[in-house]
């Protein structure tokens, strides 16, 4: 493997160019690398033992008209927009293509000129002892001005492993806490399409941002990763977008959707289609973006065997490389905290002439509550400190009202309770709360861009605002931010401050230290608790069921909290999923009835009265924290759900926590896990 | 009511809620009539596609078995509780699109075939039923049942395409026996205004006919409800014997119904075309609205075109998508059961039996409308007026409000009698002996100058006119007019004081006769209200009396208008006092007054036409009569004007995006 060979092949058009021909280009310890130079595709083979990974579909089935056969079987596809405005794709292995292959040691540079569209896209495989990493990217494209062509998207091995049917087999979609769909055949007829960290408000028409009314909105993507088993553990393969994240999209295709095979795929934004308004009644034209995004291409892909072959060691593998990346370290505490309070402070409800203040818990009414609630170990998050209250106070929180608490007692709360959080949002601007119009964020169109009656700040804005309330929030000896809104959502801004999504990716990561509501991947390095985590997916009719795969990455190092549970209808239930995914409980905590909050935009926090809600927090506490408390600081090492509908969850320190959600108990081997409810087993015990 | 005003209600946040991973939010009826949101009531369970095309009906059995109206398929397909299907009957179908089974016979509607097939269970035909013969029938009437239903003594009802004479029942051998149920025919002013218009062929074709029922539903006890597709408001009816409509103007409407099902409890339950499902109780109060349209993405328990309906025995829902042709089973929550079982209790009365159950709802949702509906009811019957009447303004019933009211009123006079009582006698001997130190001793001289005094002020002296104007309203014109006797000021003073009056009455009037909810006043729009309609009115009168030989100057229709408003100036504070402390046992103490008002004020602005422009009767008449048209057409002038405006804007605007989109 040391000799170095330099070999050029350059394979002219040939219109009897048809087999694939795939020829040896590498090996090393694990694999061995043959690669097909007419459709770039390659075949891996397992050194010691039987698998063979196939990264597109290589013989022609007769499934596929002419476009989708191109696009199944090739390396590389491009989508491009014509001067005339139509899409189309063009794929590798088409006949308009020629192809330039060099190799160098273990890295394969390709070009690949299309030269009917005029223009050629390159890409580099990198092979190593995991499997081998795909780069390429805006420095790769060059394009000819004659044809008016503009690349649109790039696809890298879409069919990777695609099949008709499996046994056992599926794809893992990251689609809120992560889910799987089957290999085979589906009822469904729409696929999987969804923006990396959810879609990109600067380039998406503001009307769509509100509506939806009466539908939770599906759950974004906050990890850019995403595999196939094609066999449980047996063989599979995960990808990891390292780098351009934020500009893919993940597409999951089930079986019967435009073709009977079940396949995912990242595909890569060079330039956005965006809607141009013309008038203010919504005429628009569909236009796509001038020049290209920024975009650099890293993406590798893994190969798993045998018994690595399923989501929750896909899980491990990719925790693996976020610490390697520094991008998750550690930050459980020695103060345990099983549970989080949310606290609201007041809310305010609009009059005909000003504001009614509406105090919902006093600081002293919530020394009160803790010291009821004693032995439980929780936070505490505090929200509607403000003289605004709560909804009315964004994006500007001091100073704190004073009929929540005098200035001195405050301080001295803060100084002796380290549990306590404030949370701010520094995303969203109280359309009431004037001030801010120069700060709103615009889309492309120009168009400020709001969201259900809040004004979105532009990225910028956002992190001044935060830096000028550092100090004060210091001076009050607050140490501890939960950060609202600005977790979730990643947008360009093309108004003064024109940012790409990219830039605000970089300066929100380097900015914000707190707590996160449900971050995407790239804060969590700065994140010391997570609230309000996905622990489910969206729901879609493929989808066989979620899986904890956020919570596998998270556990150990970033505690997690799950949305109050105060208007669940099924606690029972609930909380044998945090049981599950080794997430704490939240209840959101007031002193007074939330009768009060009626016809104030809080309306929707329907039961919080601390009297009433007492002994459920207790209660629910304690049978999570049983559990978890077995457990606390360990990373998830696995996690099964078999078909008796038990789940297993196997933690670093070797305790294994059994959950049953069915109404009769059942046997998992020797151990009975009891009807709506869990077991903890040391290892030893099985 | 209809289902449009959710959309209305947009006082949820994009980040607030997700109360539970269910892809759709779930409604009910909050406190002062707002859809508030709640936790989930039902969750969907399962979604499966059995091999149906553009099925129209299905029906779950006691046994759980599963009987669809295989419409595109021409079949009957039975799912029997292991989900294996099978072909319910050889029996060759053309459209079959209503199923009904009993515990030994399957009724099946087959509008292709425009008959009614009655089956054993074995899937065996019985009896086909045509269309009746009866002359009672109707001879022009069309016999194609789209629906059917049958009751416990096996009559027959069927829902046939286009009878506007209602349902057709037959009994259990098939002989017609009457229609039930006709819908009212719509008139809208458009109709109307079209059949006066249009002649001959058109206005044939405007005839007004009602539209036919579209769904049909029967309880244990044979009492049918029918669902119409279209109708604003009582989409859904529930017959009694007698054929009247007991949920009339009570049950939360919905256009775009499509089937109704009944659980054990009789409550009610509705899908419409847009997916959403809502459940209201036997007496027609909404208990909650869930589900959604599909329309990005395919989630599981959303619907694309739901065409049928059905509450299993067990309480879980099935929704037929003849779309995606899936059916999805909605299971209830421990919520939902908890609301039911409470509302079952508040339904048969048992209000102090059911007060726990809703306490417990009540913690659970503080915002449950129904839940301080019963709440209230079960105080009132523990003799707690005080809290029964907070529970009742709540959810907004004005009624039993009164009647606690009354109680409370009762329990306050009765202990205080005596004490008002001597209060009277005390206020009066004090009055007495005060006048009568006073015309011994003159102790009240300084005070009473000073009131001389008061009233000399042009101010205070042109508002002392107002008492002048009640009663002499001709002279006072007079002087108005003639004398200048009152200044610009006083009048603007007036008419400041209409709004704050105005205010006065939206805060101040007892609940029981006001109509405005305080959280929804908006300060520009009461102006607006009040200023608008005056000036144009103002400002028509003066412009039609300038060509009219009137005598009045713009001046004295502004003055002359604040004055003719006296009785409702004077006399309005005391009404809305008063209104704090009545009960609707003695309404007419608050609306006769009401209307003695108004009609005195009319009477006022009538003379005042007359008077300030020296009319005769007649000539007023007709100059009142040329104002209306003048505002009328001052209206559309404004209406004209914003339009062009707009559209020159849009104009411009598009313009400039082009040139800029050009670049």
């Amino acid at each position: 493997m040391n000799r170095r060979i330099i070999f050029v092949i350059i394979v002219f058009l040939c219109a009897c160019i048809a087999l694939s021909n795939f020829e040896k280009v590498y090996e090393n310890d694990n694999y061995t690398y043959f690669f097909d130079s007419h459709s770039l595709l390659l075949r891996i083979e397992q050194k010691n033992g039987d698998n063979v990974w196939h990264t597109g579909i290589e013989q022609d089935d007769g499934f596929l008209n002419d476009e989708w056969q191109a696009f199944s079987s090739s390396g590389m596809t491009v989508e491009y927009m014509t001067g005339d405005m139509q899409s189309k794709k063009v794929s590798a292995s088409s006949d308009t293509c020629s192809i330039t292959v060099q190799v160098k040691g273990n890295m394969l540079q390709i070009n690949a000129q299309f030269r009917e569209q005029g223009f050629s896209v390159g890409m580099e495989i990198l092979f190593n002892e995991q499997g081998f990493e795909v780069t390429s990217g805006k420095n790769f494209i060059s394009e000819s001005s004659d044809t008016g062509n503009r690349i649109m998207n790039l696809y890298f091995f879409p069919f990777f492993e695609a099949a008709i049917k499996s046994d056992n087999g599926y794809v893992f979609i990251p689609d809120g806490s992560g889910s799987i769909m089957k290999i085979g055949k589906s009822n469904a007829k729409k696929p999987y399409i969804q923006r990396v960290y959810g879609s990109d408000y600067g380039t998406a028409d503001t009307a769509s941002l509100s509506t939806g009314y009466g539908i939770n909105p599906a759950k974004k993507i906050k990890i850019p990763v995403y595999g196939v088993v094609s066999q449980e553990d047996k063989k599979g393969f995960m990808s990891i977008v390292k780098q351009g994240d934020e500009y893919t999209e993940i597409l999951a295709y089930p079986g019967g959707v435009i073709t009977p095979y079940t396949w995912i795929s990242a595909r890569y934004i060079v330039r956005q289609m965006y809607k141009k308004f013309l008038d203010k009644k919504g005429t628009a034209v569909l236009v796509s973006t001038q020049e290209p995004y920024d975009l650099t291409v890293k993406t590798g892909f893994i190969l798993l065997c045998s018994q690595d072959a399923n989501y929750s060691s896909m899980a491990v593998k990719y925790r693996e490389y976020l610490e390697e990346n520094n991008m998750l370290s550690e930050k459980f505490s020695s103060e345990k905290a099983l549970l989080r309070l949310d606290v609201m402070a007041a809310e305010t409800r609009n009059r005909v002439i000003g504001k009614d203040y509406i105090q919902m818990t006093s600081l002293k009414e919530l020394k009160e509550i803790t010291g009821m609630l004693n032995g439980l170990d929780y936070i505490i998050n505090i929200f509607g400190y403000s003289k605004d209250g709560y909804s009315q106070s964004f994006p500007v929180h001091l100073p704190v009202s004073q009929s929540f608490a005098g200035l001195k007692e405050l301080k001295e709360f803060n100084l002796s309770n380290k549990n306590v959080f404030y949370m701010v949002d520094y995303t969203l601007a109280n359309k009431e709360k004037t001030g801010f119009g120069a700060d709103v964020a615009q889309n492309i169109s120009k168009q400020f861009i709001t969201s259900w009656g809040y004004r979105i700040l532009s990225p910028e804005v956002s992190v001044n605002l935060y830096k000028n309330e550092q100090k004060k929030f210091e001076e009050l000896s607050i140490t501890n931010l939960s950060f609202r809104t600005t977790g979730e959502v990643l947008y360009s801004d093309y108004g003064k401050r024109p940012l790409s999504r990219g830039q605000a990716k970089q300066i929100i990561s380097s900015s914000f230290n707190g707590a996160f509501y449900n971050p995407n991947v790239y804060l969590w390095k700065s994140c010391s608790a997570i609230f309000d985590i996905d622990t489910d997916s969206s729901g879609y009719i493929f989808e066989k069921r979620s899986v904890p795969f956020l919570q596998i990455l998270l556990s150990g190092k970033i505690p997690c909290f799950s949305k109050p549970l105060n208007f669940t209808s099924d606690l029972g239930n609930e909380l044998l999923k945090l049981v599950e995914f080794g997430v704490y409980p939240s209840f959101i905590i007031t002193q007074e009835s939330s009768l009060k909050l009626l016809e104030t935009p809080s309306q929707w926090i329907s039961s919080s009265e601390f009297s009433s809600w007492q002994d459920t927090v207790r209660s629910s506490y304690d049978f999570v924290n049983e559990a978890l408390k077995e457990v606390y600081g360990c990373g998830i090492i696995s996690h099964e759900i078999f078909e008796n509908g038990i789940s297993k969850t196997r933690y670093s320190n070797d305790v294994v926590i059994f959950v049953n959600y069915g109404t009769q108990s059942m046997e998992y081997g020797s151990i009975e896990v009891p009807a709506r409810g869990y077991r903890v087993v040391k290892d030893g015990e099985i | 009511m209809k289902i449009k005003p959710l959309t209305l209600l947009v006082i949820l946040l994009f980040f607030a809620v997700s109360y539970a991973d269910v892809p759709y939010k779930t409604y009910t009826m909050g406190p002062n009539g707002f859809i508030v949101e709640t936790r989930n009531a039902f969750v969907p369970e399962k979604v499966f596609f059995p091999s149906i095309m553009n099925a129209e009906d299905i029906f779950v059995d006691k046994d759980g078995s599963i009987y669809v109206a295989d419409t595109g398929n021409m079949r009957v397909l039975k799912i029997n509780p292991d989900m294996s299907e099978e072909v319910f009957s050889d029996y060759m179908f053309f459209m079959p699109t209503g199923i009904f089974v009993t515990d030994e016979l399957v009724y099946v509607a087959d509008s292709g075939n425009f008959s009614v097939c009655v089956f054993n269970k074995d899937g065996e035909l019985l009896k086909e039923l045509g269309r009746p013969s009866q002359p009672l029938f109707g001879s022009k009437n069309q016999f194609i049942p789209l629906k059917v239903a049958v009751d416990a003594r096996n009559n027959i009802y069927i829902i046939s395409e286009g009878s506007t004479d209602g349902i057709v029942c037959l009994n259990s051998d098939g002989e017609f026996m009457n229609y039930l149920g006709a819908n009212r025919p719509d008139v809208s002013l458009k109709m109307l205004l079209q059949r006066i218009i249009f002649t001959g062929a058109k206005g044939q074709f405007l005839k007004l006919r009602p539209p036919s029922p579209t769904n049909i539903a029967i309880d244990a006890d044979g009492i049918i409800y029918t669902c119409t597709y279209g109708l604003e408001t009582n989409s859904i009816k529930k017959f009694n014997i007698a054929g009247v409509n007991i949920f009339e103007n009570r049950i939360f409407g919905d256009p775009d119904i499509v089937d109704i099902g009944l659980d054990d409890l009789n409550n009610v339950y509705a899908v419409d075309s847009n997916g959403f499902i809502v459940v209201s109780n036997s007496l027609g109060d909404l208990l909650f609205i869930f589900g959604n349209k599909d329309s990005l993405a395919e989630r599981k328990g959303l619907l694309t075109n739901p065409s049928a309906l059905e509450v299993a025995g067990d309480g879980r829902v099935y929704v037929l998508d003849k779309e995606k042709n899936s059916i999805t089973v909605f299971k209830p929550t421990d919520f939902a059961d908890l609301v039911f079982r409470a509302d079952n209790m508040y339904i048969q009365g048992l209000y102090l039996q059911g007060k726990d159950e809703w306490q417990k709802v009540q913690t659970l949702n503080s915002s449950f409308l129904l839940s301080y509906k019963a709440l209230a009811k079960a105080y009132f019957k523990e003799g707690m007026y005080g809290q029964s009447l907070e529970y009742f303004r709540l959810s907004q019933d004005k009624g039993e409000y009164s009647e606690s009211f009354w109680q409370i009123r009762n329990e306050w006079l009765q202990k205080n009698l005596s004490v008002i009582f001597i209060g009277f006698v005390a206020v009066f001997i004090l009055y007495k002996l005060l006048r009568f130190i006073d015309r011994k001793k003159n102790i009240f001289s300084s005070l009473k100058l000073f009131f001389v005094k008061l009233s000399r002020v042009k101010l205070i002296n042109d508002l002392l006119f107002l008492k002048y104007m009640l009663f002499h309203p001709i002279d006072g014109y007079y002087e108005i007019r003639r004398k200048n006797r009152i200044s610009l000021v006083s009048a603007t003073v007036l008419y400041i004081y209409l709004f704050f009056l105005e205010i006065f009455k939206i805060f101040f009037t007892g609940f029981i006769f006001s109509s405005v909810s305080v959280y929804r006043v908006n300060l520009f729009e009461v102006a607006a209200g009040i200023y608008l309609p005056v000036a144009v009115l103002l400002l028509s009168n003066y412009l039609i009396s300038e060509i009219n030989s009137g005598e009045g100057r713009l001046r004295d229709i502004y003055t002359a208008g604040a004055y003719a408003l006296a009785p409702y100036i004077v006399f309005e504070p005391f009404l809305i006092i008063i209104s704090n402390v009545l009960t609707y046992n003695e309404a007419f103490l608050y609306t006769f007054p009401q209307y003695v008002v108004i009609g005195w004020t009319l009477i006022l602005l009538f003379l005042m036409v007359k008077q300030i422009h020296n009319y005769t009767v007649g000539e007023a008449v007709k100059n009142i009569l040329l104002t209306l048209f003048m505002v009328f057409i001052i209206i559309i002038i404004v209406f004209i004007i914003f339009v062009l405006f707009t559209q020159e804007a849009e104009f411009l605007q598009s313009i400039f995006r082009e040139v800029i989109l050009r670049e």
